[in-house]
């Protein structure tokens, strides 16, 4: 049994309450930390995943929809609703220059009373054409999908099996969806023929307020991505000015309001990090200092027994570094119990697209804030470290005998 | 073995004054012989034997044992030098307060790397200190006489060839001072080299050589 390698374990262990408190200060850092970088990733990829979705350079819709806000209510509010315009505005866009690939889609929302399941957002693509949709449903389901056949986002409360009724009509949930932290989690999505036949049975019983559509001829919106080499702004100009009755957004400016509003979060989550994590290092820098200067004869004591100032030195940081490293996993740990059951409520609360990324990735973030704890108390600890590892001996044995 | 301190002063900055301690000290200490080195309170004592022990570098003046200069070496050899040449008694408390008394003892094994057979030597030592019931006690629940006690069997843990203790038997009853003293006694009989720093008159009856130390000078 090697004595002098475990006494840096010793001086832990057989002190709990002076290395206690030197782990509390190392836990609170690091549950800052890990929470924030959590958090980051969780804003981060909830964005990336709201980009996917809305996957095109512009959108097209009816231009009173734009006024009244309803994309941003369906993308970002998570708010079900539903507009129409003809169907010949996909001719008359495709005509317009420098439109490249596009798609359409067919919204219709459900009522939260006794001829639907649930208030959802219904969502129909075109499989024929679609290029943002089918890659996110086929990775959950194989297949086509057929007449009266639905695939659910993740926050619909119903399993591939289940029925759901919208306005007294049965579908069939066919799968569910990967999680996107977005309102597409609370969205139903179908042919667009299915959404035609929902559609019809609402209007067959006086529930939507559009009753004079024929829904075989219309169309909610255009999804659609420039040639290559036309500019996005210029080709939705176009469209603005010679597609009658619609108005062309460009996606990147839905979602800019999101984006500067995710900057702002995300920069005030840094911060406090930032904070917490530079207090933390000064407060741990002091704790030690004290402990160091108290601990003076005891260092004093093994450099008379022949340890040498590097040895010495190595021994103080190991200390520091295992409580760093134990408070810091515990830490991190901390932040995963808390911050992976509470995700959905901070979405919520937050009102803004997040995923939290999977456990592999949360486990590097805890190495992450680990490592970043180390790195903040180490150097914060050195000076002290160097100045009782070159202190004079018989100086220190002379300080309170 | 033979230590020889050459030419020694030491000064001290005390509050912005000069204050030299040692002037021109030459010394040997050799093997076989119990050294006792007296004087008032503050002439010096501590600081001689300081920088004889090899933890406190001179104002001037050498200190060499054998071919080796104690303080022209790096500080990573000089330590590794004095664990394995010098056993020290620093005056006053001295134990690792996180670590047993047998631990406490076993430590200088521990730090040169040679642990084989460390805990067997180190109980035999308390056995001789007789305190070998006291073994698994933490040292803050030992007495004065028995943290002493177990200084000095850490000091032999490495069968050094000097032994330097300072005030030794400072806080210490007639019978620990005597069983102390007699140690020290037996351990210079035995061949080692004994350098104790004592206020005690007793120390009389022990030393081979009788140092005393005035106005930064050295007397015999
Ligand atoms: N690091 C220091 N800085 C300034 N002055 C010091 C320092 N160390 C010792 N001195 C002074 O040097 C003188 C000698 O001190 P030293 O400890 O060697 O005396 P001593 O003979 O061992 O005394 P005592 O019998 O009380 O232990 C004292 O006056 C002391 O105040
Ligand atoms: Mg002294």
């Amino acid at each position: 049994m090697n004595v002098f390698k475990k006494l840096p374990l010793y001086s832990l262990v057989r002190r709990p309450a002076r290395s206690g408190a030197m782990l509390a200060i190392s836990v609170i850092v690091a549950f800052a930390v890990f929470s924030a970088l959590l958090m980051s990733a969780a804003l981060g990829r909830g964005m990336t995943s709201l980009q996917q979705r809305l996957g095109a350079d512009i959108m097209v819709v009816p231009a009173e929809a734009e006024k009244k806000a309803a994309v941003e209510s369906i993308v970002l509010q998570g708010n079900p609703t539903y507009f129409y315009m003809d169907e010949a505005k996909l001719g008359e866009v495709n005509a317009v220059e420098g439109v490249g690939e596009t798609t359409v889609q067919l919204y219709l929302a459900s009522l939260a009373a006794s001829c639907c399941s649930a208030k959802v957002q219904l969502m129909g693509f075109d499989p024929a054409t679609d290029f943002v949709i089918k890659p996110w449903v086929s990775s959950s389901y194989g297949k086509e999908l057929g007449e009266m056949e639905v695939v659910a986002g993740s926050g619909i409360t119903a399993s591939a099996g289940d029925r759901l009724i919208f306005y007294d009509t049965p579908c069939t949930v066919v799968a569910k969806l990967s999680e996107t932290g977005t309102n597409y989690d609370r969205c139903v999505f179908a042919g667009e023929d299915t959404v035609r036949v929902l559609t019809q049975s609402a209007i067959g019983k006086n529930l939507n307020q559009f009753r004079d559509t024929d829904p075989d001829h219309v169309i909610s919106c255009i999804l659609l991505n420039v040639e290559e080499g036309a500019d996005i702004d210029q080709v939705a100009s176009k469209i603005n000015e010679s597609v009658d009755g619609v108005a062309a957004i460009r996606t990147r400016s839905l979602l800019s309001g999101t984006a500067r509003s995710l900057e702002g979060v995300l920069g005030m989550i840094r911060a406090a990090a930032v904070v917490v994590l530079v207090l933390g290092a000064v407060i741990l820098a002091i704790a030690y200092a004290m402990q160091i200067q108290e601990r003076k004869r005891e260092f004093a004591t093994l450099r008379i027994l022949g340890v040498s100032r590097k040895q010495l030195s190595a021994g103080i940081l190991k200390e520091i570094a295992v409580v760093c490293l134990v408070g810091g996993a515990a830490g991190a740990l901390l932040g995963m119990l808390v911050m992976i059951p509470f995700s959905g409520a901070l979405q919520g609360w937050l009102n803004m697209p997040m995923l939290m990324p999977g456990i592999v990735h949360c486990f590097l973030y805890l190495a992450g804030a680990v490592f970043l704890c180390l790195a903040g108390a180490m150097p914060a600890c050195l000076w002290s470290v160097w100045k009782v590892s070159r202190a004079e001996i018989s100086d220190s044995l002379r300080e309170e005998k | 073995m033979e230590l020889r301190a050459e030419h020694i002063c030491h000064t001290f900055l005390q509050g912005g004054q000069r204050l030299e301690v040692l002037k021109e000290v030459n010394l040997t200490i050799q093997g076989g012989y119990l050294y006792a080195l007296q004087g008032r309170s503050g002439s010096g004592k501590t600081t001689l034997m300081s920088i004889l022990c090899g933890i406190l570098a001179p104002s001037g003046g050498t200190v060499s044992m054998g071919d080796t200069v104690l303080y022209s070496m790096k500080d990573s050899a000089l330590s590794r030098f004095r664990g394995a040449h010098f056993g020290i008694i620093p005056q006053g408390q001295s134990a690792v307060s996180t670590l047993t008394v047998l631990e406490n003892v076993m430590l200088p094994a521990s730090i040169s790397g040679s642990c084989g057979g460390a805990a067997q030597r180190a109980r035999e030592l308390l056995d001789r200190m007789q305190i070998s019931d006291l073994a698994d006690v933490m040292p803050g629940e030992l007495s004065g006489g028995e943290q002493r006690r177990m200084a000095v069997a850490r000091a032999l843990m490495r069968d050094p060839d000097i032994i330097f203790a300072d005030e030794p038997t400072s806080d210490l009853d007639a019978g620990n001072t005597e069983a102390v003293l007699q140690i020290l006694k037996e351990e210079a009989k035995s061949g080692k080299a004994v350098f104790v720093v004592s206020h005690e008159d007793r120390i009389s009856e022990y030393a081979d050589v009788k140092y005393d130390i005035k106005e930064g000078r050295l007397l015999q």
